[in-house]
């Protein structure tokens, strides 16, 4: 192991208690967690750990393999993020401004490209909805090719960031828009 | 083996100084616990470290001095072991080296 992938696995780990310290007490063993310069690490845990922290993090998160194609598709969904696109609509109408202008669709694009664009083997998409039809249709899939290499951590690092970044937003909405509604009173 | 101590002075003089990083408590608990015991090569047991020391933007700026500075430290410092390991001895006249 090299310093570099060391001190991602340690990014990793304290990013995910400052976020979601519940999560991280849930999925992270720290005992049995020893690493050493030039040593072999325990890849199959730790890719264990992080498929774990991927699967408790969003309240949906399904995942489907396709030989033939030779990728995997994961979607993930949550109320924050179903919440994060409602408001952004209220935020829309209440500024007579459409969506492909709307600052916060395209701040969501853009938190995705920063959190995923790292890697040719691995693509997203995200869908979001101002007025929703149905539960969790707000959601971002990832599509990873097994033709090349993707990092489960860094992969796991950009799912705890995109959390976080529909959480504090999610936040700053709720309280711009109940200080316009106390303005408007 | 015989060293040409000349050499070794010169080498030497041509180390990076040390400069303690003007960091905050948080970096350097990252790079006392983290980076130190790494380079030096020994264990790091992460149930032995406290999460509230230091912040995930430490380790990011820990991660940016290694890239930027330490890396090129170390490599300079790599350069100077080689050319210690090709320095020529000494000439047989001088016996009591």
């Amino acid at each position: 192991m090299n310093f570099e992938e060391f001190l991602n696995i340690i990014y990793l780990l304290k990013l995910l208690y400052e976020v979601e310290p519940k999560v991280f007490r849930k999925t992270v063993d720290l005992g049995d967690m020893c690493f050493e310069q030039d040593d072999g690490y325990y890849y199959d845990s730790l890719y264990e750990m992080a498929l774990e922290i991927s699967d408790s993090l969003f309240a949906y998160a399904w995942s489907e393999y396709y030989d033939r194609r030779g990728m995997s598709i994961t979607v993930f969904s949550d109320p924050l993020i179903e919440e994060y696109y409602r408001l952004a609509g209220e935020y829309g109408k209440a500024k007579g401004i459409a969506e492909a202008d709307n600052l916060y669709f395209t701040q969501a694009e853009e938190e995705m490209r920063r959190n995923f664009n790292f890697s040719y083997s691995m693509d997203w998409l995200l869908k979001g909805y101002a007025e929703p039809k149905r539960p969790y249709q707000s959601r971002f899939a990832l599509f990873i090719y097994e033709d090349g290499y993707v990092d489960i951590c860094g992969v796991t690092v950009g799912l705890v960031r995109t959390y976080q970044f529909f959480r504090e937003n999610v936040q700053e909405m709720r309280e711009m828009l109940s200080r316009k509604e106390e303005t408007a009173a | 083996m015989k060293i040409n101590l000349d050499r070794l002075r010169k080498e030497l003089g041509n180390a990076p100084a040390y400069v303690l990083p003007e960091k905050g408590d948080g970096y350097l608990y990252a790079y006392e616990r983290l980076y130190r015991p790494f380079m030096q090569g020994r264990e790091i047991s992460l149930g032995a470290l406290d999460f509230e020391a230091f912040s995930s933007e430490d380790v990011l700026d820990l991660s940016v001095d290694y890239h930027g500075r330490f890396f090129s430290d170390l490599a300079q410092l790599d350069s100077i072991k080689w050319a210690l390991r090709k320095t020529a001895p000494l000439p047989a006249a001088v016996p009591f080296l």
